[in-house]
């Protein structure tokens, strides 16, 4: 026994005994029946890690059943985690009502030539108010419309004659899996772009945005060369709340990716008396992940108020 | 046979006594079946690992440190092996019985349930120092340590656990056993014994 190093060896009995009695056992009589198992034992080549571990993993579920009852039961558990349901809001449909006076033919006129009144069904009721002569119109905006709807009220507001224009949004509430309420938090668009021109790619983007609730966005175009450029300018509360989208879009061998992000900061006048340098630390403190550059996250004043606007376009490959 | 078991089996050869004799007092604990479990376990291991072992000198610090790894694993894994069916071992019907079950009766005597008295950590340091003949630099490694001083603390422990227990710190409760033992029967008689034995 050679130690090399200062640290004193203990002589002390107690050692001596416990060497004594290892001393006095030995097991060379097993080495033969060991070197015979080791042996016959073929020896796995170490640089096929993967395959090592599938094969690990099978033996490790096949050596046992219960093991196999542990992992389907733990898949299930996941699968029915997956699929429980959630009660979440959704717009059905919006309903718009106004009033128009019969005896004017003009605004008569001008209600039946709106092109969008085809679009839905629409019941008119003729109505006699303390002597006065009026039809309600009552439109039901079809739920792939709801974007367009605000822009169908400011119509009627136009028109001299409509009165009482109301608009009452139809909400239904849903039961839907976990996985799927998740997904309908944050929209994924994908668009290929290859092949399309611009208008069509446009007239796609903001087709998909509808359909994704957000509405009054404004597509732009740019043309860099060969690679086009998206930029959307969204009207001002048109994300939902914690919600935004995940939009991807291929155009040949170019990938874009467009991120927009929002956030209720949930307390007004947050970012009042702030300077513009506090308020995109406070932004990004928000999205830490997301490794924002100052020009995608817009300050606007407006006398005392400040609203801010993060906006996150990246990731363009080549 | 391969040429790569041929040459483990003949680096084992002069290592092969003191590999199992420190699983087995490792394992003082514990049943001559569960120190065959490990021994047989970290062979295996050693075997698959041969490749990527360079430098053959040190082929006996890298077998101690494959059986103290598989043995901290399987402390660690205890717990969870209750919950496996019993037949769960019959996996391996081919392994030799490599631990001699009539030598058994050296692990229990008071030196051996001396070794009991010390944590795992402490115990394999103790017998991969004292026993095994490993430097300090060495028993750091095996045990996976970052520090000497760790294993210097580890191996001070030890010895002073040892030493309370051969001074009668550890077997107190036997005593205080001794005076609810009816004089003459074989509880009182296997006391006298020991004490004798001890030279009390």
């Amino acid at each position: 026994m050679k130690h090399t190093d200062s640290y004193k060896k203990q002589e002390g009995n107690e050692m001596n005994d416990v060497s004594r009695m290892l001393n006095k056992v030995n097991y060379e009589d097993s080495f033969d029946s060991a070197a015979g198992w080791l042996n016959g034992i073929k020896v796995e080549s170490q640089t096929n890690y993967p395959e090592r571990r599938i094969k690990k993993m099978k033996e490790f579920f096949l050596a046992s059943k219960i093991r196999i009852a542990y992992a389907v039961l733990a898949l299930a558990f996941v699968v029915a985690a997956c699929n429980y349901p959630v009660t979440s809001n959704e717009t059905a449909g919006d309903v718009l009502t106004w009033t128009v006076d019969p005896t004017n033919p003009e605004a008569m006129k001008q209600v039946k030539s709106l092109s969008w009144l085809s679009k839905g069904p629409v019941k008119v009721e003729a109505r006699n108010i303390n002597g006065v002569e009026e039809q309600l119109y009552s439109f039901v905006v079809p739920k792939e419309n709801h974007g367009k709807v605000s822009a169908y009220k400011s119509e009627l507001e136009r028109i001299a004659g409509v009165g009482s224009v109301k608009l009452l949004e139809l909400s239904q509430t849903v039961k839907r899996p976990v996985y799927s309420a998740l997904l309908h938090e944050l929209f994924q668009i994908n668009i290929n772009a290859t092949n399309m021109s611009d208008d069509e790619l446009k007239s796609e983007i903001t087709t998909q945005l509808q359909s994704a609730g957000i509405s009054g966005a404004t597509v732009k175009i740019e043309v860099n060369g060969n690679a086009r450029r998206v930029n959307i300018e969204f009207a001002e509360n048109s994300i939902p709340p914690n919600g935004g989208f995940d939009m991807t879009i291929t155009d040949g061998n170019n990938l874009e990716k467009i991120k927009q992000l929002r956030k209720d900061s949930g307390t007004p006048g947050k970012f009042n008396g702030k300077t513009d340098e506090e308020i995109r630390r406070m932004v990004r403190e928000d999205f830490p992940d997301d490794d924002l550059r100052d020009d995608e996250i817009q300050i606007i004043r407006e006398g005392n108020d400040v609203k801010v606007k993060v906006v996150k376009e990246r990731e363009v490959v080549e | 046979m391969s040429f790569e078991s041929n040459r483990f089996v003949e680096l084992l050869r002069p290592e092969y006594n003191d590999a199992l004799k420190y699983c087995r007092a490792l394992c003082s604990k514990r049943s001559a079946d569960d120190a065959d479990d490990i021994i047989q376990q970290s062979l295996l291991k050693a075997l698959e690992n041969f490749g990527s072992l360079r430098i053959e000198e040190r082929f006996r610090s890298w077998l101690f440190s494959i059986i103290t790894r598989e043995y901290y694993n399987w402390i660690r894994k205890d717990f969870w092996r209750r919950f496996l069916p019993s037949d769960d071992e019959k996996q391996f019907p081919e392994f030799p019985e490599l631990i001699d079950r009539s030598q058994e009766n050296i692990f229990k005597n008071d030196i051996a349930t001396a070794l009991n008295c010390l944590n795992d950590k402490e115990r394999s340091a103790l017998l991969l120092f004292e026993i095994g003949g490993f430097s300090i630099q060495e028993t750091m490694e095996i045990q996976g340590e970052r520090s000497l001083s760790a294993v210097k603390s580890r191996l001070s422990r030890a010895r002073s656990k040892l030493k309370d227990y051969f001074n009668n710190e550890c077997i107190k409760p036997a005593n205080k056993i001794k005076s609810e033992f009816s004089e003459g029967d074989i509880s009182d008689e296997t006391y006298r014994l020991i004490q004798e034995a001890r030279g009390k």
